[in-house]
């Protein structure tokens, strides 16, 4: 080998190195500096807080039982694929954000989410990550309580629920204590029976963005009854998410006769608030409801409903654009 | 631990019986290929693993014992230096690799997940490749590799990652090993100390790639067409090239037809291994359902519309060659002998390398062109470890310019 064919060599290999000796001896090095540890701490080592969380997780699930990822944005992407990679065979379902989970029949309960701040891995329930995500943003733009003063109140339909995409149904809402006393609330919620009560200082006004949820932990839906030891101004939306939509809920006032029209497509909802069965005429058919119930009845056309005690009827529907409308009824 | 060792003695004794059968050399990469070649065959006919690796262990056993050794050539001259440079980075990667876990990207969320799944399920159409079993990601990626992994997962009767590292490390050594025969020690050994071969955190060593395997398939290929003896022995290279990855299938036919150029009719000899391994691929393809790969096939058509991405294409891929950090100055160090052959008319060296660079550089440029990805971080994650591929040709162009006379003359 000549002289200069040396000379091109070296600087060849030394061009290499230059990159690959202090790296290798970085490598090296770290491998010198774990060695001492076992294969699951060296990588806990390495990949903390990741590895950490994933390991509390897989300890937690029962063997084999299949959990579903939720990618909200890109970057999640990459810890997804890896707590798949590090989970199995446990088989693991990624799911490009909540509504692509629900259209899912088969769905894992389980499901693992990613902090959009940290990265942190967390086994969580579908409530649970939904109500991260609704968080307190409300749709409402103005949250105004009405300027009438109640001690008790009962809005007849609250939800906290989802139905096919895009639709997420929340109730936002917002009560104020404008008087000089605390206020002490009971809420109930029916026909499930949760109650809940808080209490509302002195020219406090509260706001929430998922009624139902917030105050009871769960998803469902059914109607309120409000009552407090002070007045109080309250207002309560209809919110579906999904669509930036918010009907105005009108608090029930009990009849015991009136008209409604319900337009194609539309549903009577009728609510009997006694904890007995409420026998009622609709045209002229003839029903018992069920106790403390608020019920969807399929109807089109017009409808005379009447009964022998108090009772409470309304009528939603949804316009061309998808968004909910209600019909509150004329009392007779 | 135990994956180790089957790593290292496992594939040389399986290369080392194929090798009595059919001479050349990379015992080491010989074993792999055969190992994954035949476990994709028989798990296809519906043979579960276990016996098939049996069959493959004892046929090796019986293979060493009852077949006589070939006359082989000489091992090339290798200086002490020489060998040392090339042992020494190959050996520091095996330490690092038996204690440091690993932390690539494509290895983790594709590579050995597919490794994990056919060591679990001991099939390659079972519940994970058909979506039952969870994410499945790049569900057609070709599976040599995946399932040579698999081998040593199911045989060291663990499915941790840590049992298969140095496949990738052994590989690389096999591949610089191989190379001195038709390259020169030394410019064999440049290839270890590459930092895209040795060092960056996707695509080298350190990871789990299927790259490192796909390049050194390639390169052995090509030094059979630089051998010029045995047709059959490029085959079966072509044949793990393509189920190795991707990218394999194109730089499999364009080694075909330089194959053709340089053999005329005696290239017949390789269709044999080529058609069962490309008739494995396709067979399996069929019984599974793509999930995230990039259709680039169906998208070549596309390619007259996207002619304004040539140049940025092409662009790319030359910044990342020109990249010191992953290359050195190893491929300006290729154009300079691609100039000097030129000047020199020595094209009977340069024609073949030139070709399948070319060739497989027009090929990653059209991808590029057509892929559905942002084409910019398509090239950022991709150009280093598609010119790793060419790595075989390159350092061979690099041995003949340097040569006063050619290293091999058979060329």
């Amino acid at each position: 080998m000549t002289a200069a064919r040396r000379l091109a060599l070296a600087v060849l290999f030394l061009s290499a190195a230059w990159t690959t000796v202090p790296r290798l001896a970085e490598e090296v090095r770290r491998a010198f500096d774990l060695r001492a540890l076992s294969h699951l701490e060296r990588r806990t080592e390495m990949f903390r807080p990741f590895y950490e969380q994933f390991l509390h997780i897989d300890a937690f699930l029962p063997r084999g039982e299949p959990v579903g990822v939720i990618l909200d944005t890109f970057p999640d992407a990459g810890p997804a694929l890896f707590f798949a990679y590090y989970a199995f065979p446990r088989p693991v379902h990624f799911y490009h954000g909540l509504p692509q989970y629900r259209s899912d029949p088969a769905a894992p309960q389980r499901l693992v989410a990613m902090s959009r701040q940290t990265g942190e891995l967390r086994l969580m329930t579908y409530a649970e990550i939904r109500a991260e995500r609704i968080g307190a943003k409300h749709v409402v733009s103005r949250l105004e309580p009405g300027p009438e003063e109640v001690r008790a109140l009962v809005i007849p339909l609250v939800s906290s629920g989802d139905g096919p995409p895009p639709d997420v149904y929340t109730t936002e809402a917002v009560v104020v204590n404008r008087g000089a006393q605390a206020a002490y609330v009971r809420v109930r919620m029916f026909p499930a029976g949760h109650e809940a009560a808080f209490v509302l200082e002195a020219g406090e006004l509260r706001t929430w963005t998922d009624f139902v949820h917030q105050l009871f932990g769960t998803m469902e839906t059914g109607w309120l009854r409000i009552e407090s030891d002070q007045p109080l101004g309250a207002r309560f939306w209809f919110v579906n998410r999904g669509r930036n939509d918010a009907e105005v809920l009108e608090p029930a006032s009990w009849f015991r006769k009136a008209r409604l029209d319900v337009p194609p497509g539309g549903r009577m909802w009728v609510l009997n608030p006694h904890d007995r069965r409420l026998p009622v005429r609709l045209n002229q058919g003839r029903h018992r409801l069920p106790p403390r119930s608020v019920i969807p009845l399929v109807w089109v056309g017009e409808a005379l409903v009447e009964s022998d005690d108090d009772w409470f009827a309304f009528v939603s529907w949804r316009d061309a654009g998808g968004d909910t409308r209600f019909i509150w009824p004329e009392r007779r | 631990m135990i994956g180790a060792i089957v790593t290292a003695v496992g594939f040389w004794l399986v290369g080392a019986a194929v090798r009595r059968l059919i001479g050349g050399g990379a015992r080491f990469l010989l074993g792999l290929g055969t190992t994954g070649l035949v476990l994709h065959v028989a798990l296809l006919a519906g043979v579960p693993p276990i016996p098939v690796l049996v069959a493959i262990g004892a046929g090796s056993i019986l293979t060493l014992f009852l077949v006589r050794r070939r006359a082989a050539e000489p091992p090339p001259r290798t200086p002490a230096a020489a060998w040392v440079m090339i042992v020494a980075p190959v050996v520091f990667l095996l330490f690092v690799t038996a204690i440091v876990p690993l932390a690539d990207y494509d290895g983790r969320a594709f590579w050995l997940l597919k490794a994990k799944a056919i060591a679990v399920e001991g099939e390659i159409d079972g519940p994970y490749f058909s979506g039952q079993g969870g994410h499945n990601p790049k569900n057609e990626y070709p599976l040599l590799v995946p399932l040579a992994a698999a081998a040593v997962m199911i045989t060291a009767g663990d499915i941790d990652d840590m049992q298969v590292r140095w496949i990738y490390v052994l590989a690389l050594g096999s591949l610089a090993l191989h190379a001195r025969r038709w390259a020169g020690a030394w410019p064999a050994a440049l290839i270890t100390w590459l930092p895209q071969f040795a060092v960056e955190p996707q695509g080298s060593a350190l990871s789990a790639y299927n790259d490192i395997v796909l390049a050194a398939f390639a390169a052995c290929a090509f030094f059979e067409i630089v051998e010029r003896t045995s047709p059959l022995r490029f085959g079966v290279w072509i044949s793990f090239l393509l189920l190795t990855k991707n990218e394999g299938l194109p730089f499999a036919i364009l080694l075909l037809a330089a194959a053709a150029f340089v053999w005329r009719g005696r290239v017949l000899r390789a269709l044999p291994p080529f058609a069962l391994a490309l008739t494995t691929l396709f067979v399996w393809r069929l019984r599974v359902q793509p999930t995230d790969d990039d259709p680039l096939l169906a998208l070549l058509p596309t390619l007259p519309e996207r002619l304004e991405r040539l140049g940025p294409a092409v662009a790319g891929l030359l910044s990342h060659a020109a990249s010191l950090e992953r290359w050195g100055l190893f491929w300006f160090a290729v154009v300079a002998a691609l100039v000097l052959l030129a000047v020199r008319r020595e094209w009977q060296f340069a024609g073949v390398p030139v070709f399948l660079m070319a060739g497989m550089s027009a090929v990653y440029v059209a991808a590029y062109m057509v892929t559905t990805w942002h084409m910019p971080d398509h090239i950022a994650v991709s150009a280093d470890r598609l010119l790793m591929h060419l790595v075989g040709p390159a350092v061979y162009l690099l041995s003949a310019a340097a040569a006063r006379a050619p290293l091999s003359s058979r060329a």
